[in-house]
């Protein structure tokens, strides 16, 4: 770890973190007491960064635009009162996956310096590359949510990334469509591929210090998904939002071939907000569409059913009122922007609840990884959310 | 092999440190067993050395997509560079100075910022390059004012003042390090940079000569034997050029790129491109002569991996081909998305 760097970055943080304590709630006995009987119901969970800016008004306070969202509160928990810190896109969406509120520039183009939940999940809990997946729609930064530079986790335990809207392209499509049709693949060229693959002596590859290659087993399964993928009609979708509507799908996609046990989805769309008003509630309209058929795929699936938990939160909220554009940046410092919302369903999970403590962005990650058994203190500011279990 | 001759792992190297591509067969016969000083000095010397250079440094500046310059003078960089009637200096005030670089970073701000961030790592936050940026400022609308303490009133002023920086060589000899060593040029120790800069300065064509002399160096030789990922941009060249044995367009490079932008790991969607260019009708392979299957493993473990096979790979591999419904195109699509093929 680059000590300078993490210094800077800590100092940061932990100021964020101190000034925000200042004007939190009472925090009540939340991690404090024993961890709550956490059933081993939950087998599989999606977390779903409703990111790009989100007010509570315009979601769960305004119940017309996201009557999809609003069933799966019924079937689960709401929490009202969310608090967040940092108000620029990426570090407040890592945040929710690193338990942390990091202090990383909106532009920043590098993995922070906390291991996510992923990385934990993978190293700690021993989840295998095709377990967890991150589903995105938020660009180059996108990619950066699935591991740290942490010097125990990183790269290697990395959550497989797609990015729907990167692969799942017209212009991607009109390039490998001049290449031609391809070929099935029978049974008997995969065996004959594997063998040969598998005769290809590792111990050639002579790696610099620190580096470690991919396993070829996951290769080729994400490979063969993306193939389909390609086949499929995810390229085709256009207009406001389409990298979320892709992201929410491919992520639905992933869901029924890997059912893998956790599945981060991390949107962008709502950030149109900045020109238009009415184009941002158009976003969180469509966006709680697919996010509608992604929960009824997963009731509709044997297999997920009653294993899957869903979390559903915005990074950050919006300015309180419009800019002289007619739409809403983020930086007031008001309640809009400052709390947000929490949706979770799932089988360890209270139903049809409204949680009244506060609570903070910070505390999902802690949630879902003592969903798996995990109690990690070390490194996390957040704190299990216990209000949320049965 | 004598230590200064080029050996293929040399070649490969050298070719996708300088071409962003693996070897053609018939470069890898030319060029291995040459003295290491005549191949690098050969390599560097050739126009796609340039083009590919400029296209990295484009890259650097941000200028793809619809910011990509596509003015006579950028597209006609290579060829000067590589006649020599252009210096890395030249190319990179073409580039500050095209429609392609403003249209990136409008309005004086921005393009002073930037300017003064990517080419002498300025943070004008601080103090004292807040007043360089104010001056630049100044220049940039077309006011006299002195800038990095020189005198100018003109936006071309600021790009001239900020070149002639040693700065500017030192960052520029950095990033090229870096990507021909994978570590900093300060590495080297202060003095040696000092000098290297110096160098530069005398003799403004010197920059590409610092390249050429630091790829037939004896540590960049001995780095050969430890591999590197390949760049997204390799990556792509090297499947256009092994299978269908052309260059990319531009449409085609952009557009794969992005998309292994979009993972965190290229190598699931490397075995895409991979089976759908050997799906092609276009797909060049060498071809598979019955009773001939030593020969064609050994010979195409050394155009796609750059290696000899180990014993228990030319078994294996010849063992499956002499099973019914095996092909030539099984080996080539089993190297292709080896492991192994994603580094150089």
């Amino acid at each position: 770890m680059n000590p300078s760097v993490l210094s800077r970055r800590r100092f940061l943080a932990s100021g964020a973190t101190a000034a925000g304590a200042a004007l939190a709630l009472p925090r009540g006995l939340l991690g404090k007491t024993l961890l709550p009987r956490l059933g081993p119901r939950t087998q599989h969970v999606v977390l779903i960064a409703f990111a790009g800016g989100v007010r509570k008004k315009d979601v769960i306070e305004s119940p017309q635009n996201v009557p999809n969202l609003m069933r799966i509160a019924s079937a689960g928990v709401t929490c009202p009162s969310v608090r967040v810190e940092n108000v620029g896109h990426y570090g407040a969406a890592l945040s929710i996956f690193t338990g942390r509120f990091e202090a990383m520039g909106i532009r920043e183009n590098e993995p922070g310096l906390d291991p996510t939940l992923f990385e934990r999940l993978r190293k700690d809990r021993a989840l295998g590359a095709g377990d967890v997946w991150l589903s995105t729609a938020s660009g180059a930064q996108g990619r950066l949510f699935a591991a740290s530079s942490h010097p125990q986790y990183g790269p290697d335990y990395a959550a497989n990334v797609l990015d729907g809207d990167g692969i799942f392209n017209p212009e991607l499509k009109k390039v490998l469509d001049g290449l031609g049709k391809p070929a099935p693949e029978t049974a008997r060229d995969r065996e004959l591929l594997d063998r040969l693959g598998a005769a290809i002596d590792e111990d050639a590859l002579v790696l610099q210090k620190g580096q470690t290659a991919p396993d070829p087993q996951n290769v080729q399964r994400v490979a063969g998904f993306v193939l389909d993928q390609l086949a499929g009609k995810n390229a085709q979708i256009s207009g406001p939002g389409a990298a979320d509507q892709k992201a929410i799908r491919t992520a639905a996609d992933l869901l029924r071939v890997f059912k893998p046990r956790v599945l981060g989805i991390t949107l962008q769309s709502a950030d149109v907000a900045h020109g238009s008003y009415n184009a941002y509630v158009e976003v969180i309209r469509r966006n709680d569409e697919e996010i509608g058929r992604l929960w009824d795929a997963i009731q509709q699936d044997d297999a997920l059913r009653d294993t899957t938990a869903v979390l559903v939160l915005p990074e950050f909220g919006r300015d309180k009122d419009l800019n002289e554009r007619n739409g809403l940046d983020h930086g007031d410092g008001s309640k809009e922007l400052l709390e947000v919302f929490l949706v979770a369903a799932g089988p360890d999970f209270k139903r049809g609840k409204v949680m009244k403590d506060e609570i903070q962005s910070i505390d999902v990650c802690p949630t879902v990884l003592a969903l798996f058994g995990e109690r990690v203190e070390k490194g996390i500011d957040g704190k299990l959310i216990r209000g949320l279990f049965a | 092999m004598r230590s200064d001759l080029a050996t293929l792992a040399y070649v490969r190297r050298l070719c996708f440190d300088v071409l962003n591509r693996p070897p053609a067969p018939a470069e890898s016969a030319a060029l291995t067993g040459m003295p290491i000083e005549r191949v690098s000095r050969q390599t560097w010397r050739r126009r796609e050395a340039m083009e590919e250079w400029l296209e990295d440094e484009l890259w650097f500046h941000l200028l793809i997509d619809r910011f990509r310059p596509q003015t006579k003078a950028i597209l006609g960089l290579p060829d000067r560079l590589a006649q020599g009637t252009a210096t890395a200096r030249d190319a990179t005030a073409e580039i500050l100075l095209s429609t392609g670089f403003s249209l990136r970073n409008p309005g004086n701000d921005t393009f002073v910022t930037v300017v003064l961030e990517s080419c002498l790592g300025l943070t004008v936050q601080e103090r004292k390059a807040r007043a360089e940026l104010d001056a630049g400022k100044q220049l940039y609308d077309g006011r006299r004012a002195r800038f990095l303490g020189q005198d100018g009133d003109s936006q071309a002023d600021v790009v001239r003042i900020t070149l002639g920086q040693d700065a500017f060589r030192e960052r520029l000899l950095d990033r090229n390090h870096r990507r021909l060593f994978g570590a900093p040029l300060a590495t080297r120790g202060r003095a040696a940079v000092e000098a290297l800069v110096a160098r530069w300065r005398d003799d403004e064509s010197a920059f590409f000569g610092i390249l050429a002399e630091w790829t037939q160096a004896a540590d960049y030789v001995a780095a050969v034997a430890v591999k590197r990922p390949r760049t997204h941009r390799q990556l792509v060249r090297a499947l256009y050029f092994d299978v269908l044995e052309r260059a990319p367009t531009y449409d085609e490079l952009r557009n794969m790129r992005n998309a292994l932008q979009s993972m965190a790991d290229p190598a699931p969607l490397r075995a895409v491109f991979s089976k759908l260019m050997l799906d092609s009708t276009a797909a060049k392979l060498p071809v598979l002569v019955a009773g001939e299957e030593r020969d064609f493993v050994r010979a195409c473990f050394l155009r796609y991996l750059g290696r000899e096979p180990t014993q228990a790979e030319a078994g294996e591999f010849a063992a499956v081909l002499g099973e019914a419904g095996a092909s030539g195109k099984h080996v080539v699509q089993a190297l292709l998305t080896s492991v192994e093929y994603g580094y150089c």
